[in-house]
């Protein structure tokens, strides 16, 4: 929508029907857009959450800029981004393909297994897969059995490993949610186009680049958005399941967010990288949408 | 019309940057410090509070104990009902300084020795001295004097270990070797006195096909303590005493420290301790230990219940071996320090539930509990696990060989000291650059601590 566009209905309007979302709209401003504000406003202070603050201007994100350890973690947040949402999709994308073409007996139930991740509390999650990566666990164990003991180790504990071990465990609680609204989508796969197309003799491949996809475009770019702001500002599991260890190979935007703020009492330093994470994953999510109005024009 | 719905919007928005205050503002602490306690508070003092709710917070930790204080405080003083808050200790760190400064505060609360926790809490202004306490009810000779420093701050919170006492503990919580006795004797290792014995027996250990230190460091802390053990047997524990407490000069660079790091790694490289520690948590290796994994045991006296419930009469626990100085040294403190609030309306009431769980007479009642009451008085242990605990713990107050811990001397020393050690123990980085990175830290402190 172009500038003189929005302007125009800003000034035409029919203001009275604002009455009927006043009430979602004090909600809202009060639980979303007034944390927001006061979080823009304390990155300018120095404060301690005991003395008086002191406004300290931009020096706050000079400081958070200035700290090679943020980079890096944000630099961990990339990873993440293909194992909680480019690798799920891609996971989720073949169950659909699959599901459309090959009918199972209780398929219902399958989905109910396989979303079960999803719902899992995301702690109980990230505790379960310490036990599972551990030195001693089941995945050592088999590795074990199978005469691969040389690779064995501690997955979270080792620096080589302890990033993909965290990005596995994010791949396995999203995939659900993708293979879950892509098949909903593809419900609306009428099957007469199936059946033409198969009767047309095509094969995999082509059922997937030029049905699968143009018909859950929709599903991909939701599931791209949530997965990939669920990326970005993960803190979670990596808390529960290294606590940003072992060194700090494994440290998030998040985890500097909750150590300032309510460890080291860096409020200031805190709000900073909040805003600093906030705008990173709204540009993101903007191009996305971006990308995807332009698709559908 | 447009300029009317503009200035709404704008109104709208400079009311939410408006509504937005200086921080902290409305903070600021009403010091009750005029009430100065000379003698020790009487039944009749705290009566004359009328009925009224005593808030306590305290570390889940001390829960047993509460049960034992509470009931017996509230007979002895019947207008008062003790409100107990208890919590996880990371939880407790978190939130009991904006508690504290909050409003209404709670009137006891546990804090945690160093700049992190206690010294913002001195240095807000939010807890009262306790120097006039501690006179009245002469602390100084149930307890060392010697030890009250890692309570005591100046006024404005910039100097620690001298200046008013702000709290106080009647336990002592030390790192110490658990051992698995059994092991001990068909190894055949005798226990050893010293660090140079201690290395051989882990030696005989590793030989043996065992595992000679049970370690699992996922948490990041418990390596710190490990590396506490080693580091008391090589450098003086004064020295890593005025480290802590920010004594001007101070250098976390020196050779004995650099020996310690270099057999702890040289340890890691021999396969001494649990295979993939890192991935290990704190509470997985201890119920490892006890169930009768590994020969040793690196750890806090406080896993002296899950360990002796587990090993039974094959637990065992000594002080750290000493080095060539013969001392014993390691980390380790008095327990998490008892404060009043400065805001408290009820101080007769604080003062009388901080002195009764001081009071030399409950110590016998600590020790039931398996705690170590850092009193002097000799208590009769209810086992043989806890007499081992009373017996270091001797050794070590008697050494004046309690290092506390080195991330006491920051408010960030905990994050660049445990994942710098996680760095140095997988041989990412030498000796020389923890050393650095820990001294960096505590100089950036120190220079904006004094301005």
């Amino acid at each position: 929508m172009s500038l003189k566009k929005l302007m125009w209905r800003f000034r035409y309007a029919e203001w009275s029907s604002l009455l009927f979302i006043a009430p979602a709209i004090l909600l809202f401003s009060i639980f979303v857009v007034y944390p927001i504000f006061q979080t823009i406003w304390l990155s300018f202070w120095k404060w301690d959450r005991i003395s008086p603050g002191v406004w300290v201007g931009l020096d706050n994100y000079k400081k958070v800029l200035s700290n090679p350890e943020i980079y890096s973690a944000f630099s961990h947040s990339l990873v993440f981004v293909l194992f909680y949402s480019l690798i799920p999709i891609a996971v989720g994308l073949l169950i659909t393909l699959l599901l459309l073409r090959v009918k199972i007996r209780g398929e219902s139930f399958f989905r109910a297994i396989l979303f079960l991740p999803q719902i899992i509390s995301t702690v109980v999650v990230a505790i379960s897969w310490r036990w599972i990566y551990a030195a001693d666990g089941p995945i050592n164990s088999l590795l074990t059995k199978f005469g691969a003991e040389k690779i064995t180790t501690a997955w979270l504990g080792n620096f080589d490993t302890s990033l993909i071990a965290v990005g596995i465990i994010g791949t396995w609680i999203n995939y659900g949610l993708a293979m879950i609204l892509f098949l909903s989508g593809a419900q609306r796969i009428s099957q007469d186009l199936l059946d033409a197309d198969r009767i047309d003799g095509a094969n995999m491949r082509q059922e997937f680049r030029y049905i699968l996809i143009p018909s859950i475009k929709g599903e991909i770019s939701i599931v791209l958005i949530i997965t990939l702001t669920f990326a970005l500002r993960n803190f979670d599991i990596v808390w529960n399941a290294t606590q940003g260890g072992p060194g700090n190979s494994t440290n998030v935007p998040s985890l500097f967010i909750y150590k300032s703020a309510f460890v080291n009492r860096y409020v200031g330093e805190a709000a900073a990288t909040s805003f600093l994470l906030a705008i990173v994953i709204l540009s993101v999510t903007g191009l996305l949408l971006l990308a995807r109005k332009e698709s559908n024009d | 019309m447009f300029k009317k719905r503009l200035g709404i919007l704008f109104a709208i928005v400079t009311l939410m940057i408006t509504g937005c205050s200086s921080p902290g503002s409305d903070t600021g602490s009403k010091a009750n410090t005029a009430d100065v306690i000379s003698q020790p508070v009487t039944v009749e003092e705290v009566a004359a509070l009328g009925d009224i709710t005593l808030d306590v917070w305290a570390d889940a930790g001390e829960e047993k104990t509460m049960k034992i204080l509470v009931p017996k405080y509230e007979a002895m003083y019947p207008n008062v009902k003790v409100n107990l808050t208890l919590k996880g200790f990371d939880d407790l760190m978190k939130t009991v300084v904006p508690a504290l400064a909050g409003d209404p505060a709670p009137d006891v609360v546990q804090g945690n020795q160093g700049y992190g926790v206690d010294g913002a809490l001195v240095k807000g202004g939010l807890i009262r001295k306790l120097t006039d306490v501690s006179t009245a009810y002469n602390w100084g000779s149930a307890y060392n004097p010697d030890d009250f420093g890692q309570f005591s701050w100046s006024e404005d919170g910039s100097q620690y270990g001298t200046g008013e006492l702000y709290g106080m503990s009647p336990v002592g919580e030390f790192v110490g070797v658990f051992y698995n006795k059994k092991k001990l004797a068909k190894l055949g290792i005798t226990l050893p006195n010293t660090f140079d014995e201690f290395a051989t027996a882990l030696e005989k250990a590793k030989k043996a096909g065992e595992t000679p230190i049970i370690l699992g460091n996922s948490d990041k802390w418990p390596a710190t303590h490990v590396f506490g053990l080693i580091q008391g047997a090589f450098t003086p524990a004064s020295e890593t005493k005025d480290l802590i407490t920010g004594k001007a000069g101070s250098s976390f660079i020196s050779s004995t420290n650099e020996t310690a790091l270099n057999t702890m790694r040289d340890w890691i490289t021999k396969g001494y301790f649990t295979k993939g520690f890192d991935g290990v948590s704190a509470d997985d290796a201890t119920a490892k230990f006890a169930a009768g994994n590994g020969l040793f045991y690196m750890g806090g006296t406080w896993f002296g219940g899950t360990i002796g419930e587990g090993l039974g009469e094959d637990a065992g626990f000594m002080a750290n071996p000493p080095g060539a100085s013969g001392k014993h040294a390691g980390t380790g403190s008095y327990g998490l320090g008892w404060h009043i609030s400065s805001k408290t309306d009820a101080l007769a009431a604080s003062v009388a539930f901080v002195a009764m769980i001081m009071d030399p007479a409950f110590a016998p009642s600590l020790a039931s509990l398996d705690r170590i009451p850092s009193a002097t008085a000799t208590l009769e242990a209810s086992s043989a696990l806890l007499k081992d605990m009373q017996d270091a713990g001797k050794k070590m107050f008697q050494d004046a060989g309690l290092t506390f811990y080195l991330d006491w001397s920051t408010d960030t020393m905990y994050d660049v000291y445990t994942a710098k050690l996680q760095e140095f123990m997988a041989g990412k980085i030498k000796a020389a650059e923890i050393m650095q990175a820990i001294q960096d830290n505590w100089d950036t402190f120190q220079k904006s601590r004094n301005g």
